[in-house]
């Protein structure tokens, strides 16, 4: 009597232990995909938060700083119409 | 050869009024006349370029212009006169800009502290005839004459000089550029801003001095001066500029209206091949209301190009 009370528990911990590792495997994999997509398409080193933001951050990056120094002359002329 | 400037904002605009409005809605009232000041002095105590934000707000603005005085009585500029701008073209030559992309240009005509109803200086001079009554007026600087108007025997001897503008604040003008202007490191990029004054002035016989940038009597009866702040054009080039002029203002019973379309030449589709020749007043043109009927039906296309050219 007690041996197949054993025999159901051991099972029962088997089966729950696969379904903790499958799902857990699972997400895993989707953040890191996610996360590697969004970095690359951000072109930048902070592409890890999320799919969605990692890009706009990357482009938002490159406009600002990306040989935009120094300085020009605007000739302005105004005229009587 | 002249790069050709066309206000496509204010096509669009008059597109839409005339899409979704009877045409009768366009014409003034019996006595509103429109008349290009002789002399029109605003404040402009800056001006800057920068560039749009998503959200509409201007940002990395580069000042091109600072005016050297602090008060708006102190930079006071009149803008149909060439020499005062040019001045300021002068000021503005070899100012250093942020590299960048600009879309916007602004005209600020108020010092710092000042608000849209911060009451400025501001003066105008001309004089204009009304058809309907058969009179001409001129600006008269008597500041105890409430009106700012006097009656003059006519246009040719108006004896016309700057009067104070009535309920007067200042302004910021922000204009989208139609291009942006792009500056590069060691460059420099040309934009050329048209000062439009045209048609800026009008008088009715019902002014009343709460009206902004209008003189009248207290009790509002009677003819008043009012004036709008000037027209600005931004232009991404060096050339000079030439503006598309739109008639769209005329009423039906103004008798100079009605003697005017007889002499005009009449069509049922009028075109840039036969634009109207230009008056010594102002109010330069009017068309028959069959042409006008036509225009306000092709202008809802926007396709029209039929206009007065200064």
């Amino acid at each position: 009597m007690r041996l197949v009370l054993r025999t159901a528990g051991a099972w029962a911990l088997v089966a729950m232990t696969l379904v903790g590792c499958n799902g857990s495997s699972g997400k895993n994999a989707d953040v890191g995909a996610s996360g590697a997509t969004g970095a690359s398409s951000g072109g930048g080193t902070s592409g890890v938060g999320s799919s969605g933001s990692g890009g706009p951050g990357g482009t938002s990056g490159t406009s600002g700083t990306g040989g935009q120094r120094g300085t020009g002359t605007v000739k302005l002329t105004l005229k009587v119409k | 050869m002249k790069a050709r400037f066309t206000r496509w904002g204010f096509r669009a605009g008059f597109a839409l009024l005339a899409a979704l409005t009877p045409a009768t809605l366009v014409y003034g009232a019996t006595g509103e006349v429109s008349f290009t000041p002789t002399g029109f002095k605003v404040s402009i105590m800056r001006i800057a370029i920068a560039a749009q934000s998503d959200g509409g707000q201007p940002t990395s603005e580069q000042v091109l212009y600072t005016c050297k005085g602090t008060t708006e009585a102190e930079c006071l500029v009149d803008v149909t006169n060439q020499a005062e701008l040019d001045a300021i073209t002068a000021q503005a030559a070899g100012v250093a800009v942020q590299v960048g992309s600009y879309d916007v240009i602004s005209l600020n005509m108020c010092a710092p502290g000042s608000g849209g109803t911060t009451r400025v200086p501001g003066f105008v001079r001309g004089a204009f005839f009304v058809p309907s009554e058969g009179k001409t007026y001129a600006t008269d600087p008597d500041a105890a004459n409430v009106t700012g108007l006097k009656e003059v025997p006519d246009l040719a001897d108006a004896g016309a000089e700057f009067t104070a503008i009535g309920n007067w604040s200042c302004n910021t003008k922000t204009v989208l550029l139609r291009t942006p202007i792009v500056v590069a490191s060691g460059a420099i990029a040309p934009l050329t801003v048209v000062v439009d004054a045209k048609v800026i002035a009008f008088s009715t016989s019902h002014v009343s001095p709460g009206m902004g940038g209008c003189r009248g009597n207290a009790n509002g009866q009677g003819r008043g001066l009012c004036v709008s702040y000037p027209s600005i054009f931004p232009l991404v080039s060096d050339d000079d500029a030439e503006l598309d002029r739109f008639l769209i203002a005329h009423h039906r019973t103004d008798p100079d209206a009605t003697t005017r379309a007889s002499r005009s030449p009449r069509s049922s589709a009028p075109s840039s091949a036969r634009r109207p020749r230009r008056s010594a007043r102002a109010s330069s043109w009017t068309p028959s209301s069959a042409d006008r009927a036509t225009w306000a039906r092709r202008s809802s296309r926007a396709s029209t190009t039929w206009a007065t050219r200064p």
